[in-house]
């Protein structure tokens, strides 16, 4: 898989699991930011967080530990889409 | 904060009789013993599949023990744990039925998931009617066992559900609705609240320790716990104590998430307080609601703090969701009739699973071993989702 | 206890917006249709896009309330508003969803009977003491006479008592149900805005289902069965004909039949023994 699939997954997740306006997810890009509290992100919280988890491990056939601080990795979905593709190979 | 003063001194409230149903004991003096020797309640579920989730532990009451005759209930877990409570509540006021007037004895209990299960069945097919799945169904179930004709009220705040319906029937004595009040809260383990739970990732895979550094999480429990209200002029001279303040307030912050700084919880312990006319000086324990979740301990102990002022150090705290998890909308009652009975005995149990206080946790936990102490004012804080905040004051006998 | 006034209503139902849309006979309005619902209320669809459907309609109910009072959101944000809410089965939609595993992880929270408050409660901004009861007409009638006892106690300065309830997700099974009424399910969000008052308010209620046939004309009879949200459309209803004075509501559920009376006689305190 390239990042650009992963991003291109990473957006219908979105849609789907966290139930975006389509629209708004076609202006997403690789720099877009998640977590809510900085201007100009998605807003993602702490549950969307887990949906999202929960959705990428269906999706890509991985296993994200829950243990684990995992908040660079949902910065964007640029850093979100590196980390599937880590865990994928 | 608390606004101002009411009119009048609110009526006093005497707790009478408690009786209890729960993974390490299915009578009151069985349950406080376990409490007191650290028994552990927590096992691998087997009523219901739980192969396919990340935990498959909980605080499941394997089998109903009590001499009730079940033909008479309907088969419903729900129902049945309630009235198993009902059945202990019965022998600890001495007396079944109740020496209640029935048009006179109220009923109102609290949970966060009423008769799901119920739901689970008329959706598989099985030729129930949905009346039996909405959430007050139990209650009603416990209302005809006990003969009650009085007012039957079921109120569901999540995991405050317990304080909110010993609160409400506190105040329907007040208001000369009834004469005497069996008032609780209960909650069953099943399948949905697994899956629920499970799938947020709130489950420890460890065991669960309140306030430990250690702490990773929740697991879950199942219970009733009733007590019997009664005014205190009328109520004798047998009684566990007094329910003296309730206070409730909502976070208004995040759906499944406590509010970050704990204000919600704060505004509702000092809601009660100022009901029972005293302030965070006066308290001697707190029974708190303590889930071992990473999020929940270290705001509630932040609350406690602020609440207790300069002795916020040193009023001892415990949890005893260590001991057979979250039991939903019945732990806020058992842990109102917990600090009943630590000051009737003079002990305060041990929080199960704490070995290791978390800094950020800054409250004296009890741990290792129960400490004597006889408490006259206890407080009990809940917390429950959509920003359900709940908390009671009681007087010791 | 003493009355309540009332500040402003705000009331959604199967027939439209307000008291304006509420036929004068539910049966013969409906034709034959078992359940009238209410479309999603078009709020922000991305703050509000993981809120279902009785959520919103609890929101809208409170946009509702607010625009009947001529105030904004800020008069009722904070500490001292109360927040009491009734439901007979506003959670069974969501809960059906996730036994049917139709939802993910995070809609586990939203099966909650919380869920449609705590949305309200974070749209607006309320704090204040907080209480959900479960059942049917008389569970807002007692929501309602809670919310004069917190009033009266001082406990909060205004008190929200919300009552929604939705059924097309479920119709099936309230077909189930249904055999005791011949009325249309009526979906519904309302808001009433309680505050403190003069007057006497009195809630009754036994054992025993209504006597004999209601009235053509009652308010069950108008507005179909609405659940915990017929007690609020009596109000608005008695609010734009004759006033609040003298108005009785009624409500049956489960053989428990409640009555609440507003009564302009001043509220006495029953005197207590020392």
């Amino acid at each position: 898989m390239t990042q650009k699939e992963v991003l291109d997954e990473l957006k219908a997740l979105i849609v789907e699991r966290l139930k975006f306006d389509p629209r708004r997810a076609a202006e997403m890009t690789a720099e877009t930011t998640l977590p809510k509290g900085l201007e100009g992100s998605l807003g993602l919280d702490s549950l969307d967080f887990i949906e999202l988890s929960v959705a990428m491990e269906e999706r890509f056939g991985i296993v994200i530990d829950e243990t684990e601080s995992l908040t660079d990795e949902f910065f964007s979905l640029d850093s979100l889409s590196r980390f599937v593709l880590s865990k994928v190979k | 904060m608390c606004g101002r003063l009411p009119l009048a001194t609110p009526e006093r409230i005497a707790v009478s009789a408690a009786g209890v149903v729960t993974p390490i004991g299915q009578d009151l003096d069985t349950f406080w013993s376990a409490l007191l020797t650290g028994a552990d309640g927590i096992s691998q579920i087997e009523r219901f599949p739980v192969a396919d989730l990340r935990v498959g532990q909980g605080g499941e009451i394997k089998k109903l023990t009590r001499a009730v005759d079940w033909r008479r209930v309907p088969d419903c877990r729900a129902t049945r744990l309630l009235v198993s409570a009902a059945d202990d509540l019965c022998v600890q006021a001495g007396s079944r039925p109740l020496d209640v007037e029935p048009d006179r004895l109220a009923v109102v209990v609290g949970t966060a998931l009423g008769g799901v299960e119920e739901g689970e069945r008329a959706l598989g097919g099985s030729p129930r009617r949905l009346a039996r799945a909405l959430y007050d169904a139990p209650g009603h179930g416990l209302a005809r066992w006990l003969g009650a004709r009085g007012p039957v009220v079921t109120v569901s705040t999540a995991c405050a559900s317990g304080a909110t319906a010993l609160g409400m029937g506190a105040e329907m004595l007040r208001r000369g609705e009834a004469d005497a009040v069996v008032a609780g809260g209960y909650d069953i383990l099943c399948r949905f609240v697994m899956r629920g739970f499970d799938g947020l990732r709130s489950l420890t895979r460890d065991r669960v320790r309140p306030f430990d550094r250690r702490r990773s999480g929740l697991l879950l429990g199942e219970g009733a716990a009733l007590v019997l209200l009664r005014r205190e002029r009328e109520a004798g001279p047998r009684r566990l104590g007094t329910l003296l303040g309730y206070g409730s307030a909502s976070d208004a912050a995040h759906i499944a998430a406590p509010d970050s700084q704990g204000r919600g919880i704060e505004r509702a312990m000092r809601a009660a307080l100022a009901e029972a006319r005293l302030d965070g000086a006066d308290v001697d324990f707190v029974s708190a609601h303590g889930t071992a979740t990473p999020l929940n301990d270290p705001i509630e102990a932040v609350a406690l703090r602020r609440v207790l002022g300069v002795r916020g150090a040193t009023v001892p705290v415990n949890s005893i969701k260590g001991a057979f998890g979250h039991a939903m909308g019945a732990a806020a009652a058992l842990e109102a009739i917990l600090c009943l009975l630590a000051g009737r005995h003079g002990q305060i149990p041990a929080t199960l699973g704490l070995e290791e206080r978390d800094s950020a946790c800054d409250v004296d936990c009890v741990q290792g071993v129960p400490r004597a102490l006889r408490p006259r004012i206890s407080l009990s804080t809940s917390l429950g989702f959509g920003g359900c905040n709940a908390a009671l004051v009681i007087e010791s006998a | 206890m003493r009355a309540p006034g009332i500040r402003a209503i705000g009331l959604l139902s199967g027939w439209g917006r307000g008291t304006a849309a509420i036929p004068v006979d539910a049966s013969e309005a409906a034709g034959g249709r078992p359940v009238l619902t209410v479309e999603r209320p078009a709020l922000d669809p991305e703050r509000f896009r993981r809120s279902r459907r009785e959520c919103l309609m609890g929101v809208a109910a409170v946009g509702a309330m607010l625009e009947d009072a001529g105030q904004g959101p800020e008069a009722i944000a904070g500490e001292r508003t109360a927040l009491l809410f009734a439901t007979a089965a506003a959670y069974a939609p969501s809960n059906r969803e996730f036994i049917e595993a139709r939802g993910g992880s995070m809609y586990f929270p939203y099966t909650a009977v919380a869920a449609v408050p705590a949305e309200v409660a974070i749209a607006f901004g309320l704090t204040g003491p907080y209480e959900i009861l479960v059942g049917g007409a008389p569970a807002t009638m007692r929501a309602i006479a809670r919310a004069a006892a917190l009033l009266e106690t001082g406990a909060c300065d205004r008190a929200l008592v919300l009552a929604v309830e939705v059924f097309e997700e479920c119709a099936d099974l309230f077909e189930r149900l249904r055999s005791p009424f011949d009325r249309p399910l009526v979906e519904g969000a309302a808001c009433l805005w309680l505050e403190p008052g003069d007057g006497t308010l009195t809630l009754e209620r036994r054992r025993g289902w209504k006597d004999g046939q209601e009235d053509k004309g009652s308010v069950g009879s108008r507005v179909g069965e609405m659940l915990a949200c017929e007690p609020l459309a009596t109000l608005a209803l008695a609010r734009d004909s004759a006033g609040l004075e003298g108005t009785q509501v009624h409500g049956s559920w489960r053989g428990e039949t409640a009555r609440l009376e507003w009564s302009r006689a001043p509220y006495q305190t029953r005197p207590r023994a020392a």
